[in-house]
């Protein structure tokens, strides 16, 4: 056994030399697979000529897979799926980068102010946020898209809303390590102000932390977008939506599978390639194996 | 020392309920849909609404209806549902079950399969067997419940005609027929818990592997397999409590989807059927509730947590 935990021991040194390497892949492989995606989901639809997302072809409803005119086939109303797919894709990945930007955002500057200041303004701004993470997320999204009404922008802002208090909690733990640090007291020795503090000094220090975390929330957001298309009260139809694709189908399971199948695969492409990604980016920062 | 940190951390969950009641109440009774309107239909008149209105106390102030609704809700009265008028408080009651059932047996079975898993992928040492295991388990975790539970139903309900693909049998009716009908949800609820704590074990575990206890209790001479199933597995264990904790959340919000895919007479359920219908008092009942029972589950885990390790009881009854 001390042979084996010898044996660990050196591999995991000789991981380390071999790391650069071996996680290049861990990071180039999903994405180089959102980047295809993407750019099919945003490009795609300009430069190949597909049906648009919403014509209806009463006359080819529900047809398979490998039909020609429709490669991923038709739903019940006979309009394309690849080609909802890919509209649906865009509404998933603006979602998912708006609700991030936003709740990335507010939640950060709620932190930066919240760690720095201390005191009675970091008390009350933690409490506020408390009560947020007191509602399991979903729960929470669904009251705020039920006040708002279902439409794109306020899916956005019903996401982000309850992405605010882990952002805030990131962005204040990495202010806390900074503030006692000799730069900021010779900043406050020579008179700056505290937004100066905050944004120049602050800020630059903890950016690249709250980027990585933002990144490995989009995959987070966009199920949630999913989830409440899905159940009805995020995208309203006709606009294209992954969540709302797949509730579509579920009717038509046994005669149309597909339905509910493409775009269920789109979404799990991209939600698992996001995820690999930020593990590939999380093992380059802090060690250990991807994936 | 342990009813201190009891107290305290059951004075911090005071506000913070407080303040979900005041959020939740906000958030809903501002809605820009009326709920009169919903009741009498799109052709209603001015006038009947208005006596709609009168009859739910409507058109008081808001600040004073919060008041009314909070004092009764303190006594267990969550108000009536605004459509079918029944308690709010037995509507939750009646779908709370089978919510709870479909949760716990997800959640149990997801434990075990993944100590099983880890355990196999631990002892096995096969680096084909981790890279599978890693892979597959990195794919549970991103699916979507949705996603799970529609290959599920085409499969299992469709294809093989084995299970029923919607509907639901209570307990207490017949073992057998709820046993059919908890299976598929809870499969597909509990297929994301199973993959991450099979990953987050293993993981854990390969790390205690490295530490000077297990060398000791190797040149003692105990084999391997024992040092794994006895010590290691039992340090590593504490890993999943902290994980089942974080969890909660997921799982409560993944019970919702997953009532609504299968169509249980849950609470998830319920909450999405009233949204649509737009029925105020019994959103907002379930919400409240759904965000109490979370506030107490995970004051009981961090609990439990505190009183199997005594470092951290430590910890929190000096800070």
């Amino acid at each position: 056994m001390a042979d084996a935990v010898a044996l660990e021991g050196r591999s995991a040194g000789l991981l380390r030399i071999r790391r650069p390497r071996h996680l290049t892949w861990a990071l180039w492989i999903p994405g180089g697979v959102l980047i295809l995606l993407v750019g099919a989901c945003f490009i795609g639809p300009q430069i190949v000529h597909i049906p648009g997302p919403n014509v209806v072809n009463l006359s080819l409803p529900h047809v398979g897979l490998g039909t020609p005119g429709h490669l991923l086939g038709t739903d019940e109303l006979g309009r394309d799926l690849l080609s909802r797919s890919l509209y649906g894709g865009q509404t998933s990945f603006e979602v998912g980068l708006a609700s991030v930007a936003i709740g990335l955002a507010i939640g950060g500057l709620l932190g930066l102010v919240s760690g720095f200041m201390g005191g009675w303004v970091d008390s009350v701004i933690m409490r506020v946020l408390d009560i947020l993470l007191a509602f399991p997320s979903l729960i929470l999204a669904l009251t705020v898209a039920t006040y708002l009404g279902p439409s794109e922008r306020n899916v956005i802002f019903a996401i982000a809303f309850f992405t605010v208090p882990s952002y805030a909690r990131v962005a204040r733990s990495g202010t806390l390590q900074f503030k006692e640090r000799e730069f900021l007291l010779a900043g406050e020795l020579s008179g700056a102000g505290r937004t100066h503090q905050i944004f120049r000094h602050v800020l630059p220090n903890i950016w690249g932390r709250l980027m990585t975390y933002g990144l490995l929330t989009i995959g987070v957001a966009m199920i949630v977008e999913a989830s409440l298309s899905f159940l009805g009260l995020g995208i309203r139809p006709p606009q294209a939506s992954w969540g709302a694709m797949i509730a579509e189908g579920k009717g038509y399971l046994t005669i149309a599978p597909q339905i509910s199948l493409v775009p269920g695969a789109f979404l799990f492409v991209a939600i698992t390639s996001l995820n690999m990604l930020g593990d590939g980016i999380r093992a380059r920062y802090s060690g250990g194996e991807a994936w | 020392m342990i009813l201190r940190t009891v107290t305290r951390r059951l004075l911090h969950a005071i506000p913070v309920l407080l303040g979900v009641s005041v959020l939740t109440f906000m958030l809903l009774n501002l809605l820009p849909g009326n709920a009169a309107l919903a009741i009498l239909g799109p052709g209603a008149s001015p006038k009947q609404i208005q006596i709609v209105d009168r009859q739910d106390g409507l058109t008081q102030p808001l600040w004073d209806r919060y008041w009314h609704w909070l004092t009764q809700a303190l006594q267990g009265n969550l108000g009536s549902s605004l459509l079918s008028h029944e308690s709010v408080a037995s509507l939750i009651g009646h779908a709370v079950p089978v919510t709870l059932e479909v949760i716990l047996v997800a959640q149990v079975v997801a434990l075990i399969f993944a100590v099983i898993f880890a355990l196999f992928a631990v002892v096995i040492r096969n680096p084909w067997v981790d890279r599978l295991l890693s892979l597959v388990s990195f794919g549970g975790i991103s699916a979507p419940p949705f996603l799970f539970g529609i290959l599920l139903i085409l499969i299992v309900s469709v294809d093989l005609n084995w299970l029923p693909a919607t509907g639901w049998i209570p307990l207490t009716q017949s073992f057998t027929g709820n046993l059919r009908t908890v299976i598929l949800p809870a499969a597909t609820l509990g297929v994301g818990e199973f993959a991450l704590h099979t990953r987050i074990l293993r993981g854990d575990m390969l790390e205690q592997m490295r530490e000077d206890y297990v060398i000791t209790a190797r040149a003692k001479g105990l084999p391997r397999r024992r040092i794994v199933f006895v010590h290691v597995l039992r340090n590593s264990l504490f890993v999943l409590i902290t994980v089942v904790g974080v969890n909660i959340g997921k799982l409560i919000s993944g019970a919702v989807i997953v009532e609504v895919l299968f169509a249980l007479p849950g609470v998830g359920n319920l909450l999405i059927n009233s949204i649509t219908q737009r029925d105020v008092t019994v959103v907002q009942g379930i919400v409240v509730f759904v965000a109490v029972a979370f506030v107490v589950i995970n004051l009981g885990v961090d609990l439990l947590y505190s009183a199997l390790d005594p470092r951290i009881r430590r910890a929190t009854s000096d800070g």
